[in-house]
């Protein structure tokens, strides 16, 4: 394997297979978080360890999981990670935990995850996995950061809860999970064309 | 039949592995969550009624807070009201005149940057220092006090009302 194909394992997540505005994937949880920096950043974190762990556990196993129960393995295993996650964090982060609340244990529907096992950590080595799922959780928390950066400035004013303007109207409906679409749709036109 | 018995073994063994790495993971966690729990839970008491040393220890509400020779200083009341979106649920510190000494919204899942800033202190400082009579949305009465969070009148509403219920309840209980 060279180097140049394990990097663009990792970028390709970044634009080309961007699993939130190339594959549409996990949009759920991007509406929902997106309404400040710091929640989009520790749902990011919490989601790519998530991924890696589950990404290396079901390349560890790909030659031994039986053909057909493998969507029953990927849940348990990523079920776990996600629980583990779950109680990591209420011990030694609460406050993060508080604020994203439901959406921790909502990691084990997020269809990125899944998507990763089944359509890469199956059939590729344990290395070409871990670079996959760092580098789709990275394109991951980066299009959270920049959504809640765009939706946090024009709909509350503030950049990771600082004040940044003396005199300003926010724009409501940016907080709103109408923002969160318009703001999806917007980035999703931009990266597009960048990419024709 | 052969494989089937083959795959539930391969699921046993993977439930199994599962299983025990989490519960080693809630065995090293869940003092640690307690504690967190316990430690957010007295800095919230302590947050709404500044003035007491120690409280009440007891699972249930409203409980006393005491200074250090052990005299009522103040109560600590919990307040549930039904807002836009979710139950909301705040603790409320009073004094021994029922003068409120401080809210704190425990939980809530208002709209994000909407109703949900009655949980900021812009909001709640007001409550501060008012008797019941005045917890009242100026909109909704001359005798009330409180600005709603823009925008956001049936979160602000529900959580004064119910502050101000909550208070009238306490006083006929200790009278």
């Amino acid at each position: 394997m060279s180097s140049k194909k394990l990097l663009s394992e990792f970028t390709k997540g970044f634009v080309k297979e961007n699993p939130v505005l190339g594959l549409m994937l996990g949009l759920c949880s991007v509406l929902a978080v997106s309404t400040e920096v710091k929640n989009a950043i520790g749902m990011g974190v919490a989601m790519t360890f998530v991924l890696l762990g589950s990404n290396i556990l079901v390349s560890l196993l790909r030659k031994t999981i039986p053909q057909k129960v493998r969507i029953p393995v990927f849940l348990i295993v990523i079920g776990s990670f996600t629980t583990i996650v779950d109680l990591v964090m209420n011990a030694y982060a609460p406050a993060i935990h508080k604020n994203l609340g439901i959406f921790i244990p909502l990691i084990v529907v997020n269809c990125i995850i899944i998507a990763r096992a089944e359509a890469f950590a199956a059939k590729n080595t344990v290395l070409n996995s871990i670079i996959d799922a760092l580098g789709m959780g990275f394109g991951y928390t980066l299009v959270l950061f920049v959504i809640a950066t765009i939706r946090e400035i024009s709909g509350n004013g503030t950049f990771f809860g600082v004040k940044l303007f003396t005199e300003f109207n926010p724009v409501l409906v940016m907080m709103l999970p109408p923002g969160a679409f318009i703001t999806i749709g917007l980035l999703m036109a931009v990266l597009r064309s960048i990419k024709k | 039949m052969k494989e089937t018995i083959k795959l539930g073994k391969y699921l046993f063994i993977i439930c199994a592995v599962a299983g025990v790495t989490l519960a080693g993971t809630n065995y090293f966690t869940i003092k640690k969550i307690v504690s967190q729990k316990l430690k957010a839970e007295n800095a919230a008491l302590k947050e709404v009624l500044p003035v007491a040393f120690c409280f009440e220890v007891k699972n249930n509400f409203p409980k006393n807070g005491f200074d250090e020779k052990n005299n009522i200083v103040g109560y600590v009341l919990k307040v549930t009201a039904t807002g836009y979106s979710s139950q909301i649920e705040a603790l409320v510190g009073l004094d021994r005149d029922f003068k409120v000494t401080g809210v704190k919204i425990l939980s809530q899942t208002e709209t994000p940057g909407l109703g949900s800033k009655i949980s900021e202190k812009n909001f709640l400082s007001q409550f501060i220092g008012k008797f019941s009579e005045k917890i009242l949305l100026k909109k909704d009465a001359q005798a009330g006090e409180i600005d709603g969070v823009t925008s956001a009148t049936i979160s602000s509403r529900a959580i004064t009302d119910a502050i101000r219920k909550k208070i009238n309840e306490f006083k006929k209980t200790v009278k």
